[in-house]
């Protein structure tokens, strides 16, 4: 590990401690953009009283968490006792630890995997001579690491996140561990750690799709429909008795033939399509908080050498920004100066999903927009002197 | 999303833009001003009307026919002062005023408070030889003003202060849903004022100010001047966020809340007495007595241009928006310089000038601006010294000021929408001053545009406009008679307005001085390092 990314993560340790003793602690934690119902600690220290007064946690309608997550949480209160923050912290710093390797993965999986830079090398033939400034480079690739865990240290969202003590982050660990194993290629851990993080909140089911894909295509040159089907079929057991040793329900098999054939295009590169699925999730589920939007922004740099091509950028950070201030302040006018109304928040909330539906679709934009540029050249002029207009269908 | 899809459109109003930025940057800020003193006229804004039917105003027949020995008890509680204040004590006389409210036949309480002072307040029901309350009524006497007000609302609502300590108190009624505070300095007064402005520029429910307003005598004087006139005096009294009576307290803890003050009678036209004030009184409660639910129909946030007229917020919002739309634009004016947010992270985090390979490539929706941002390729992983010379270079020399003028207009942009959401006068006010001089300023090699822009900068600088609020003060709203006296009131206005900020801060909860040492001094402070930076 190099020496900034170890000052890049002293640095976001120290904002944490400093955060910690400061006091708008109480102001972070009780934010509900911060932690909500299902993800909130407070409810959790509730839970842990009710059981250990032996009533149990699930009869009134206060704690939300699985009763193996209950457990876990003991046995960190136990250990940690009021010192708990010290916890989050660790948490964060060994999440930064896995996206540094996740990207360093990545970089391998790039490099060396059947897709772009083999890829790149052999069908360098059919690309356009104009392409040759698109093609990465080896060099090129072990720049995101940095910018990986210091978007994830230094994020003013993974803050909040951390400060406002959101159980959210086990679930992000489970993810990330899950994407990591995955590019290990490490099939069971990493169908181990989707179930882990489907457990905790079951909108992460969906990421086994993507992984069934990327096995099915690991060490294959040439992938046969059956044997996709059957591969996929083999990764969806492995998660499903993963799920079943984790006592949950096996409710995710059905459907997810579904997600074969409207995704198909995306075959050509899972952890693309795992990426993307983050983003939804983060977008569409219910009690949505920074801690969701927070895990897929620091792994947005895996896909730097997009950015050229998306057109959204300002637009975007400047309504993430906007919402950000403005939500509290439209809160408070809502709950506690009782001058606005639920509506003025729920637009907020609104742009703020808006801003996240923009970015999705302007990386996915991207993402085509350069494997066009690929084979065709990024011509900025056509014959008669003008732009040319690429057209997605 | 056609805007957003579309490269060609994107580009066609890009240029447009760009290329007229200026004059629509002036016309914006020209509309904007003009269209928000326009909101004054009655063919802009609307007639008041009553939203929430359960009011009923005026449909009782009123009882407060003559002065129930209202002039016998102000006679003999101003011989009681007399006598008080033989020993200079000046406290409220709590006994007489508790003897007095027991003889009518009211449950009185007194509640102590310690902050500085001891504090008396009394409370009771009232009007008895009526059935038709369907609620408690509470009369209030405090002294110590404000404090006063906040400790007996912090004790009735069981909720702590650091510095006010409100103590336990005895007598306690439901949630209270309205409260009118007066302030009736004479017998004869010759009009009525109603003071709607709270806490950090909170206003009641437009239906309170329409059900006092029903009761009022009418409003002899109207046209646009007298409308702009109140409705500039509004915006200029709401903006400091601090309240311009002990109402403005109530507001915090969902009270609607507004105070009536009796103004004295310069020329002898007609007078009321407190007779009619008392009708007035009494026909607000009875329709108060109406209410099922709190206030929750009407109107929050609003301007008024006169008592029977308002501005709500769909109509000031629009100029509004077209007084701060030139900092937009000139935004997105430079927006080539800072289009890449992540280059912008990676500006911060540790890495050096590293430009995206391809950054040339944007080729949707530029100007000429992208031949400085032209691609330098740079990927070797620089050392930690480097990334210290990074974040250096984020003051900026060279093409980067640009960088910097466009991340302060934006936090500019930000603060401002934040702020009108919350107060409206304060933003408009900010926001005149600060348009045109945050788009103007520039770093210059002229020595005299520099000159020109160091008086402009100060003057719209916290303190400035301090200065300048102050001057306004003593000059136009509350005119000195003689001139000699300006300087040093105006000064000593400055003085206590710093330091009642400060206080307001701690007692009551006024946002004014954070909000400033926070917000608007750093982002101000961002434009006057601009100014000294290279031009290029």
């Amino acid at each position: 590990m190099g020496f900034p990314l170890l000052i890049t993560i002293v640095v976001g340790i120290s904002i944490r401690v400093w955060l910690f003793r400061s006091p708008v602690l109480d102001w972070v934690t009780s934010r509900n953009e911060i932690s909500s119902p299902l993800t909130s600690w407070k409810r959790v220290t509730e839970g842990l009283t009710l059981q250990k007064m032996g009533i149990s946690p699930y009869t009134g309608d206060i704690f939300h968490e699985m009763p193996l997550m209950l457990r876990l949480y003991r046995s960190i209160d136990n250990f940690f006792g009021p010192a708990v923050n010290i916890c989050f912290v660790i948490l964060d710093v060994i999440i930064a630890i896995l996206l540094e390797r996740i990207a360093s993965h990545f970089g391998k999986y790039m490099a060396s995997t059947c897709l772009w830079l083999t890829k790149q090398n052999r069908e360098v033939r059919d690309y356009s001579p104009d392409a040759s400034k698109l093609i990465l480079r080896t060099n090129q690739l072990g720049l995101s690491k940095l910018y990986v865990v210091a978007v994830y240290m230094l994020n003013p969202y993974v803050v909040a996140a951390c400060v406002g003590k959101s159980t959210a982050v086990f679930t992000n660990l489970a993810i990330v561990l899950a994407i990591l194993y995955t590019l290990k290629g490490r099939q069971l851990a990493s169908a181990m750690f989707i179930a882990c993080a489907t457990y905790m909140s079951l909108y992460s089911c969906m990421l086994i799709i993507p992984g069934a894909f990327f096995f099915a295509q690991k060490d294959r040159k040439v992938l046969t429909h059956i044997q996709l089907i059957q591969s996929v079929i083999h990764h969806l057991l492995v998660v499903l008795v993963c799920l079943v040793a984790l006592l949950y329900l096996s409710f995710m098999v059905e459907g997810s033939w579904k997600f074969l054939n409207s995704t198909y295009m995306f075959v050509s590169d899972p952890i693309f399509y795992m990426y993307l699925l983050l983003i939804f999730m983060a977008i569409f589920k219910s009690y949505p908080t920074y801690a969701d939007t927070a895990l897929y922004l620091s792994l947005l740099p895996l896909w730097k050498h997009v950015f050229p091509y998306m057109r959204n950028n300002f637009l975007v950070s400047c309504m993430l920004v906007a919402c950000t201030l403005l939500g509290p302040v439209l809160w408070y006018l809502w709950i506690y100066a009782g001058s606005a109304n639920a509506n003025f928040y729920f637009a907020i909330t609104l742009a703020y999903s808006s801003a996240q539906i923009f970015l999705v679709t302007d990386l996915l934009y991207g993402y085509l927009r350069r494997d066009y540029d690929l084979l065709h050249g990024p011509g900025d002029l056509m014959a008669d002197g003008k732009s040319p207009k690429v057209i997605l269908e | 999303m056609g805007l957003l899809t579309n490269p060609q459109a994107r580009a066609r109003i890009s240029q447009l833009v760009s290329k007229y930025n200026n004059i629509i940057s002036c016309l914006c800020y020209v509309a904007g001003v003009l269209g928000f003193l326009a909101l004054a006229h009655k063919n802009v804004n609307a007639g008041n009307y009553f939203s929430e039917n359960a009011l009923l105003p005026g449909l009782v027949e009123p009882d407060f026919y003559h002065d129930f020995g209202a002039f016998a008890h102000l006679r003999s509680l101003n011989a009681h002062i007399r006598s008080l204040n033989e020993d200079k004590s000046y406290k409220i006389p709590v006994d007489w005023l508790e003897d007095r409210f027991r003889e009518i036949g009211l449950d009185v309480y007194i509640h102590n408070y310690s902050f500085m002072y001891p504090e008396k307040l009394l409370r009771g029901q009232v009007f008895t030889g009526h059935t038709y309350w369907a609620k408690d009524i509470i009369f209030l006497v405090t002294e110590n003003e404000q404090i006063g007000m906040q400790a007996w609302l912090d004790a009735y609502h069981s909720t702590q202060n650091q510095y006010i300590f409100a103590g336990e108190m005895a007598g306690r009624s439901g949630a209270i849903q309205a409260a009118i505070n007066l302030e009736i300095p004479t017998e004869t007064i010759g009009r009525l004022n109603i003071k709607p402005e709270g806490l950090n520029g909170q206003l009641p429910n437009l239906d309170l100010i329409n059900t006092v307003a029903d009761h009022r005598f009418p409003d002899s004087t109207s046209g646009y001047k007298h409308g702009l006139e109140t409705m500039l005096r509004m915006m200029w009294n709401q903006a400091p966020g601090v309240p311009t009576g002990n109402h403005g307290l109530f507001h915090r803890y969902h009270i609607e809340a507004l105070t009536l003050e009796g103004m004295r009678l310069k020329i002898s036209k007609r007078s009321m007495g407190l007779v009619d004030i008392g009708r007035v009184i009494e026909g607000v409660f009875r329709s108060l007595n109406n209410l099922l639910e709190r206030f929750h129909q009407s109107f929050f946030f609003y301007i008024l241009p006169s008592t029977d007229r308002y501005v709500s917020i769909g109509l000031y919002m629009p100029p509004f928006g077209l007084l701060v739309a030139p900092v937009l634009i000139k935004i997105s004016f430079f927006d080539t310089a800072f289009l890449d947010l992540f280059q912008a992270i990676a500006l911060w985090i540790s890495y050096g000038n590293h430009k995206s390979e391809v950054a040339g490539k944007h080729s949707e929706g530029k100007d000429e601006m992208s031949d400085k941002t032209e691609a330098t390729e740079k990927t070797s992983e620089p050392p930690v010294a480097e990334s210290f010379n990074t974040v250096i270079s984020l003051m900026p020399k060279g093409p980067d000021w640009q960088l910097l003028k466009c991340v302060g207009l934006l936090t500019v942009a930000l603060l401002l929408a934040v702020i009108s959401v919350m107060n409206i006068s304060l933003a408009f006010f900010i926001a005149t001053m600060w348009v045109p001089v945050m788009v103007l300023v520039r770093p210059t090699k002229s020595r005299l545009l520099r000159f020109l822009q160091y008086p402009l900068l100060l003057l719209v600088s916290p303190m400035g406009m301090l200065f300048l609020a102050c001057l306004i003060q003593t000059t136009v709203v509350d005119p000195v008679k003689n001139l000699d006296d300006m300087l040093p009131n105006m000064l000593t206005a400055v003085q206590t307005s710093l330091l009642t900020a400060v206080i307001d801060t701690y007692f009551y909860g006024n946002w004014l001085f954070a909000m400033v040492t926070l917000t608007l001094l750093p982002a101000w402070t961002l434009f006057w390092s601009l100014m000294w930076t290279h031009p290029y």
